[in-house]
């Protein structure tokens, strides 16, 4: 009879034991998977308000740059590209590295700015283009900057457009 | 023992999630940034007198658009591409030059639906264009143009949304 019960209360021991192991690695998993949410969850969130800060950034740096005298319309103070003056700004950062580095500084990213004439004339161009080439990226983002355009060739010499910037983030 | 336990870590886990949880203002602010730059350049290049619409006698927008507060009909545009498309009287064909080939392009090809209203000072609407319903989060600003001419100054809410 004794013996009976010591085997009874060696058997309830193992099963508690047993039982224990299950909650703590149950406990486990459910941390485990808990944690796995929470930070992809918190990575995600991390890198779509990196995204937002970057293009608010990108936008304010390419309106600085878009009213440098070298871009800038000579007539007028808000927002105006001379064409002409893209045109010649686009042929030197095509040759001189060291200007397009600069304008790649001044941006403070890798982009490639577009000058899309919608009225009176529909045509578009590629003015600055500071990717490597060598780089992959991870995301593109591309925002329109509508802008006043001053074109000669044009009439009439004043019309309207905008400027597409692709952003090139890594 | 064990449910409990597994209940107080849920709840620890719920607290950092609520704790990192998205800087809504933050990203609003951000939202609110951009569609506040591309609302007033656009809103600049509209109330800019000095873009002539070749079609139209080389009047500008503010000037095409002070038509729109009479019912007169002189003012006539000339080209048949905007007669065709019911702007024959300068309202009109500035209403359709904005929409056409200034806001759609610049945010209907963005993933925004826009609308703008041309409205007195004292709020009447006069004339509103769209492209759709808003039914996401929505940014709107009011911009005066002062029409040239009549010198009257109408007002032109932009509203964006996504």
């Amino acid at each position: 009879m004794q013996k009976c019960r010591a085997v009874l209360q060696s058997t309830k021991g193992q099963t508690r034991g047993v039982e224990t192991i299950i909650a703590v690695v149950f406990v486990i998993i459910i941390i485990v998977i808990l944690g796995s949410i929470i930070f992809m969850e918190s990575s995600k969130r991390a890198l779509d308000k990196a995204k937002d800060n970057q293009l608010t950034y990108v936008m304010n740096s390419v309106e600085n740059f878009l009213n440098v005298p070298e871009l800038k319309c000579s007539y007028f103070g808000k927002l105006c590209i001379d064409a002409w003056k893209a045109k010649a700004v686009s042929s030197i950062s095509e040759e001189d590295v060291e200007f397009r580095s600069y304008i790649r500084r001044m941006i403070g990213i890798d982009a490639e700015l577009k000058l899309v004439s919608l009225y009176p004339e529909e045509e578009s161009f590629l003015f600055i283009n500071t990717t490597s080439g060598l780089t992959d990226y991870s995301l593109t983002q591309v925002i329109r900057l509508p802008v006043v355009i001053e074109n000669d060739t044009n009439e009439p010499g004043i019309g309207f457009g905008y400027v597409e910037v692709r952003a090139y983030l890594r | 023992m064990g449910v409990v336990f597994v209940v107080i870590i849920g709840l620890i886990f719920l607290i950092i999630f609520l704790l990192i949880s998205p800087d809504t203002d933050s990203e609003r602010e951000n939202a609110f940034l951009i569609e506040s730059k591309l609302a007033s350049l656009t809103a600049n290049i509209i109330s800019d007198s000095s873009i002539k619409i070749k079609e139209c006698k080389y009047a500008s927008l503010p000037y095409m658009l002070s038509y729109c507060l009479t019912d007169e009909s002189y003012g006539e545009c000339s080209s048949s591409d905007l007669v065709d498309l019911g702007g024959e009287s300068y309202c009109d064909a500035a209403l359709i030059i904005i929409n056409d080939t200034l806001l759609w392009p610049i945010f209907a090809e963005q993933f925004y639906n826009y609308s703008m209203i041309l409205s007195y000072q004292n709020g009447t609407m006069i004339k509103s264009i769209s492209n759709g319903e808003c039914t996401g989060e929505r940014f709107s600003d009011r911009y005066p143009i002062v029409t040239s001419g009549s010198g009257t100054t109408l007002n032109l809410d932009l509203a964006l949304c996504r």
